[in-house]
This record gives structure tokens, sequence and C-alpha cells, in this order.
């Protein structure tokens, strides 16, 4: 009987272990998962910009914001963000290379690029509204 | 506790005491395994469910955020063009994340060099600049305001002909209504001034510190610099 119990107790510990392991595994798998599945994007504004053109984006509780002119023809692009009802949040950023801006995702905003250059631009804009962004 | 599940258990009962310890081996390794699986299962049904309930992001993008993947040491291509890149980080390499994760290209906050953080912030003055290597290029990363920040980046060859360059505006209904802009760009070791030429044809130098210079400007519209064994180059700024 004794022997029973000891048997059944041992049973249940391993048993605990087990579901344990899983769980943690689990758990460990989401996290890995999330961290690299997480960049919830939405193109936007894909196509020719005029040189002094500008488009705006959807409306999202931005966490960044993408401006590439897809030429690669080092040309000045320029990036801002939007109200919803008007305004702006923080001021143009414009540079020659890629242009990231990242926001603390609390409050929604619009994206808008625009082509700086006196070319036309082949651009697109990309806002991620769950993602990090240092 | 261990029992050995055979016809002859109760001769292998260890009554009371530790376990053997070849019985321990054998539940941490199916505790292993059983983590491994299940954390391989979960994080497959992650990625599966993440990619049905988003729009996939643009190449470009993709490859701008995830394409690239984080670098933990200054490759060597950066190391050898920017000096700043070859200093030890200090306390004063400060960045404040906005949301924790990767910069763009792979670049990693932890590598991160302050080149500019001024005492006091105003107009469009950054609050702090710093240059962070990526796994395909350099980038200049620009804290605005404590909730907000800027990058920057381009590949390396064009970073080491000084072709990385950033104007910050205030806010308006386009850019080109801003006349007055901090000015700020990326130059290779060799550079000590580059001079900045303005729409009224006033040029002024400006110190390289850092492998970085940095100034509000007037409507700027070139800035031109001797690049070590080129001469010297110019670049439009905005066009």
């Amino acid at each position: 009987m004794e022997i029973l119990t000891h048997y059944t107790r041992h049973l249940r510990s391993v048993r605990a272990v087990l579901i344990a392991a899983a769980l943690a595994g689990a758990l460990t798998g989401i996290l890995f998962a999330s961290q690299h599945a997480s960049a919830y994007g939405v193109n936007y504004c894909v196509g020719w910009e005029p040189s002094g053109g500008s488009c705006v984006g959807p409306q999202h509780t931005l966490t960044a914001d993408i401006a590439y002119d897809d030429t690669g023809s080092e040309a000045f692009v320029c990036e801002i963000a939007q109200y919803p009802g008007g305004g702006y949040d923080g001021g143009w950023g414009c540079g020659n290379g890629v242009a990231e801006t990242c926001y603390q995702g609390n409050q929604l905003l619009r994206g808008e690029i625009y082509n700086d250059s006196i070319y036309w631009l082949y651009m697109n804009g990309t806002e991620f509204y769950s993602q990090g962004c240092p | 506790m261990s029992v050995t599940r055979s016809a002859s258990a109760t001769l292998q009962v260890a009554l009371p005491g530790a376990p053997p310890a070849g019985s321990s081996r054998s539940l941490a390794l199916r505790a292993g395994l059983v983590c491994l699986a299940s954390a391989a299962l979960a994080a497959a049904v992650a990625t599966l469910g993440s990619g049905t309930a988003s729009p996939a992001p643009g190449a470009p993008a993709t490859a701008i955020r995830a394409g690239a993947g984080v670098i933990f040491a200054v490759p060597a291509a950066e190391a050898a063009a920017f000096g700043v890149l070859r200093r030890a980080r200090t306390p004063s390499d400060t960045f404040k994340q906005i949301r924790r994760g990767v910069g763009p290209l792979g670049a990693n906050p932890a590598l991160a060099r302050t080149v500019l953080a001024p005492a006091a912030r105003a107009g469009v003055l950054p609050r702090l600049v710093s240059v962070v290597p990526a796994a395909t290029g350099v980038c200049l990363r620009v804290l605005e305001v404590q909730g907000y920040a800027q990058w920057w980046c381009v590949p390396t060859a064009q970073a080491v002909r000084g072709s990385l360059i950033v104007a910050l505006l205030p806010p308006a209904p386009t850019p080109r209504a801003a006349a007055r802009q901090f000015l700020l760009g990326l130059v290779p070791d060799g550079v000590s001034t580059v001079t900045i030429r303005s729409a009224g044809g006033v040029g002024h130098k400006v110190a390289v510190r850092g492998n970085v210079y940095a100034t509000a400007a007037f409507r700027p519209i070139s800035i031109a610099f001797k690049l070590p064994g080129r001469g010297l180059v110019s670049y439009r700024v905005r066009d």
C-alpha cells in the first residue's frame, strides 16, 4: 500500500514537472514568435510622387512610420505624422536615406510622406502599429 | 522519489531518500524535450495566426524592419570608416528607446554612440543624436522629444561617401515652407569640417565631431567637404 502511495505521488510529481515544462515552453514559444511576427504593417501611398508631392496614410496608433524612395536615387524624402483632427506630431524630418520615425503608440496618427527632390520619385510609406521601435 | 515500472518494482523502490541520479536525468531530459516541443508548437501557431491577421508589409519595409538581423558588434567596414564607432562606449552614450526593439537594417541601440546632447532644447534642436551601426548600413538616430525619435540610415558604401544628410524642420503644411532648419550629417574619418552654402550664397564652415556635423541653417542648398582620397565633394541639400 505504501509503495502504491509513493508510486502515485511520484507519478503526480512527474506529471507536474512535465506540465510545467510544457507551459514554460509554450510561453517561450509565444514570446519568441510574437517578437518576430508582431510587425503589423500597412503600406500606403505606393507610387510616383512629383517633386513637392505628398501623400497621407491611414489612421493608426502608430509605433513606426517608414518613408522610402524605391528608386534608390539618394534623393531627399521627408516624413511627418498628422493628428486626425489636424496639426502635426513633431516636425518634418528630411533626408536622403531610409527614414523611420518611432512613436510611443499611444495616440492616433497618420503618416505623411513628401518628395523633397526635384525629380519624380517612386515612393512608399509603411505604418506599423504594433512593434518595437527604439 | 523514484519508481521503476517493472515486475520487480518493489525491489527497486528507493524509500526514503533521494532518487537515483539516472532517473532525475531522465526526467530532466523528458521535461526538456516537452519544453522544446511545446515551444516550437506555440511559436508555429503564433506565427501562423499573426500572418493571417495582419497585412504583410511591402518589400522595402520588410527589408528595413525585419530583413536584417540585429547586430551585436560594429561591422568591420563601419569601424574602419568611422572613428566614433571604434571608440569604447561610455555612460554618456545613453539611448532612450521609444519602444524597445531593433532599429532599421538591424541597428542595435546597445551599440549607439552619442554625438550630440544639447543641454537645453530650442526650436528644432534635437535632444540627442546618436550614430548607430546596422547590419547593412549606418544610421543617425535623432531623439527629438521624449516620445518621438527619427532614424536615418544609408548603406555603408553611401555613408563612407558622406551622403547621409538629415534636415529637421518645424511642422508646416510642406517642408519647403520652412526656411530655418537643423542640419546634420555623417562623414567618414579625415573630414574635419564641412562648408554649408545657403540660398543667399553665404557659406559657413561647421566643425565635425565624432564623424558628425550639426548646425542650424537658413535655407541651405549644399554641403561640401574634402573626402580623403576623393577630393572635394558636394551634395545638394533638399534639392
